[in-house]
């Protein structure tokens, strides 16, 4: 075990030896959650509108409650409907209204076109929900009551933050413990120490588990930090067992060490690592995890390659524990997967590892 | 190197936006206690609907809540006892919608289909014609497209060049180049001027496969796509310059690299458009390179707007390459 520490402390030293190095670890994912964390939300913020009315003061009505409608951030009036398309280009507007007088003289109804940028399916459905229920608010009065009392379990006020608070963290952990771990890996055998620790009695075992504490404490300090910053900045408490979700993080951590101990064994130089980390561990994550769409609205094909990206067990697991309060029979499934895939890359890594290591 | 760089847009630009490309399926479970024709019809209702997935029926509001915790359903709609009885009295008992809070997205679009599905919207079908523009589909596959060929060339650009530089730095390159009396303009701009190539080569491998895997085309031409490629890859090949001249040393370089890139790439309109940035970010998100990028990509291959919409981008990009490129030579010759 001494061999184990010596390796750990040589390690500690050399990541605390260069202090802004030090601080880009430890400052930058904070500033990184919290910014973030305020600025992406999963709806549409702002609603930019174009206006067109053939319809004369009729419409006033209805205009003035387009313009009041929650969200919208700029209303751009058109002097005509062919203007419409140059708007969406122009004044980067997300909709367009056209209002013109329906058929059979002044009397007859207004009768409303409505375009929408629908590039970005997500907002699609908010921005045609909002419209339409201003525009009939401004024709019938009151709008019908729905036909239910909805409720939202967990999250009672609808927290967007809920959303995207998960991901974030899968991102700082996937950052600091794949890529900046697997870097630290490959950095030996870029500049060749990795010779000199295999002429040591230590054994691959002892030099792994040497370079892997540090960081493995690192990445604990990150988890306990983004806890009390979840609660304390984005009043997002844990419902279920804290110890449970403690050990859940530090288990992904640990499950993202081992990918990039794997990645950063195998590879010649810091390009590859890198590469292999952006396109091969880090986008998958980002887009396959159900951070920025649900898996269940994938393909049912594809729903089964988003289950092989760690960062979905995580997010499904976190949501479970701290969102629902579940426990650990009823996150098995994701603890099970995490542990399987760390175990399954250690042997991989250990397998090739004072090989490759050594002959870097 | 070069097998992965081929490789990787095969990953990032052929394979994951296909995984993107569906639109919300509702998946709920009814818990029925009226056992009614008037709730029958309901599930009926649920059953045809092509947004719905086929609905757990459940005998309680705990086994419906099961499904829920384990992540099988994201809402519940209970079925009150009497449903049928008070509907024909003319005074009809609510139903009760449960969504699942914790799944946010999921929650807040299901309940909007559900109630757009079982509610009577009559008067909007008739009054508002609504028109789809830029996007025939219900699903977000080519906006994901252009995001994710714009997230391989953003990496191309930053790191390899950056990566290059502080390797020239940590190996003294840098310091015997200006012993030979090369202008130290002259080099980084050439080596700038070689990756913005390698950054464009890239870009017609994911043009290809774009073209291969979903027949995608671009709306303005392939010319302007390269033209604003070419502009826009500039800044971000001249961050990597900066971020390589600024560390001190090669694992510096890459720290600040790497999270360059993640809040660069979190705050572009590469997850989410600019539209769903909350207050300052908005306007954080239009200084930001990689935004400019992703919006010129988007204008030329999606929408097929004029170059004109660009020009504020355009020159924001240059003034920010002439600024970046100026002080990564001051830093360099200052080091040496």
């Amino acid at each position: 075990m001494r061999g184990v520490w010596t390796v750990a402390r040589k390690e500690l030293s050399h990541i605390l030896r260069d202090k802004v190095s030090g601080l880009i670890l430890f400052a930058l994912p904070a500033l990184f959650f919290i910014s973030i964390g305020f600025a992406i939300s999963i709806d549409i913020q702002r609603i930019d509108l174009a206006i067109a009315n053939t319809a004369g003061p009729k419409a006033n009505e209805v205009i003035s409650r387009l313009c009041d409608l929650d969200k919208v951030n700029k209303v751009v009036m058109l002097n005509s409907p062919s203007e419409v398309e140059e708007s969406f280009a122009r004044d980067e507007v997300s909709a367009a209204i056209v209002i013109s007088e329906g058929e059979g003289g002044y009397n007859a109804p207004l009768k409303f076109d409505l375009f929408v940028d629908c590039i970005f399916s997500g907002n699609v459905l908010a921005i045609k929900t909002r419209i339409n229920s201003a525009i009939k608010s401004s024709l019938i009065g009151a709008e019908k009551d729905p036909p239910f009392t909805i409720r939202y379990l967990y999250n009672a006020d609808l927290n967007r933050r809920m959303a995207t608070i998960p991901g974030l963290i899968m991102i700082i952990l996937i950052v600091v413990s794949t890529m900046i771990f697997g870097i630290s890996i490959n950095r030996e055998k870029v500049s060749g120490t990795s010779r000199l620790l295999a002429l040591t009695p230590l054994g691959t075992v002892r030099i792994v588990m040497g370079k892997i504490i540090p960081y493995f404490l690192i990445s604990l300090v990150h988890i306990s930090y983004l806890i009390f910053l979840g609660q304390s900045v984005f009043g997002l408490g844990i419902n279920g067992s804290f110890l449970l979700y403690f050990l859940f993080c530090a288990l992904f951590s640990l499950n993202s060490m081992m990918i990039g101990l794997l990645v950063g064994s195998y590879c010649k130089t810091y390009e590859a690592t890198l590469i292999i980390c952006w396109f091969f561990i880090f986008t998958p994550n980002l887009f396959l995890s159900g951070f920025v769409m649900p898996v269940n609205n994938m393909p049912e094909a594809m729903r089964a390659i988003s289950r092989l990206c760690s960062g979905y067990h995580f997010i499904e697991g976190y949501r479970g524990i701290a969102y629902k309060g579940t426990g650990f029979a009823e996150n098995l499934p994701f603890i099970s997967f995490l542990t399987i895939q760390s175990l399954v890359a250690l042997i991989i890594a250990l397998l090739g590892f004072s090989r490759r290591y050594s002959k870097s | 190197m070069i097998l992965l760089l081929v490789l990787s847009p095969v990953v990032v630009v052929g394979f994951i936006p296909q995984t993107l490309g569906n639109t919300n399926k509702v998946s709920s479970a009814i818990v029925d206690m009226d056992r009614s024709a008037a709730s029958r019809k309901i599930v009926q209702l649920m059953l045809s609907a092509e947004d719905c997935l086929p609905p757990a029926l459940c005998g309680s509001i705990e086994e419906a809540m099961r499904l829920m915790e384990r992540n099988k359903v994201a809402t519940i709609i209970f079925i009150p006892d009497g449903y049928e009885r008070d509907l024909e009295l003319g005074h009809p008992r609510k139903m009760t919608l449960l969504a699942d809070g914790a799944r946010v997205l999921e929650a807040d679009i299901s309940a909007s289909q559900l109630i757009s599905l079982l509610s009577d919207d009559l008067l909007s079908s008739s009054i508002i014609n609504q028109h789809r523009l830029f996007n025939n589909y219900d699903h977000s596959e080519e906006y994901f497209l252009v995001s994710l060929m714009s997230l391989t060339l953003v990496f191309i650009a930053i790191f390899l060049i950056g990566l290059n530089l502080s390797e020239e730095k940590k190996h003294n390159t840098n310091s015997q180049i200006i012993v030979t009396g090369v202008d130290m303009r002259l080099y980084l701009g050439i080596k700038v001027l070689f990756h913005s190539l390698v950054v464009i080569l890239e870009l017609f491998l994911c043009l290809l496969l774009g073209y291969i895997v979903y027949d995608m085309t671009i709306a303005s031409g392939l010319g302007q796509l390269i033209l604003v490629t070419y502009i826009f890859t500039f800044p971000l090949l001249f961050v990597g310059v900066f971020l390589a001249a600024v560390a001190r040393n090669d694992i510096q370089a890459i720290y600040l690299m790497i999270f360059a890139m993640i809040f660069l790439v979190m705050l572009s309109s590469i997850v989410a458009p600019l539209t769903n940035m909350s207050g300052i970010s908005y306007y954080f998100c239009r200084l930001n390179p990689v935004f400019w990028l992703t919006k010129g990509l988007r204008t030329v291959i999606t929408y097929g707007f004029p170059l004109r919409t660009l020009v504020p981008e355009l020159v924001a990009g240059i003034v920010l390459s002439m600024i970046f490129f100026l002080s990564s030579i001051r830093l360099l010759k200052r080091i040496n």
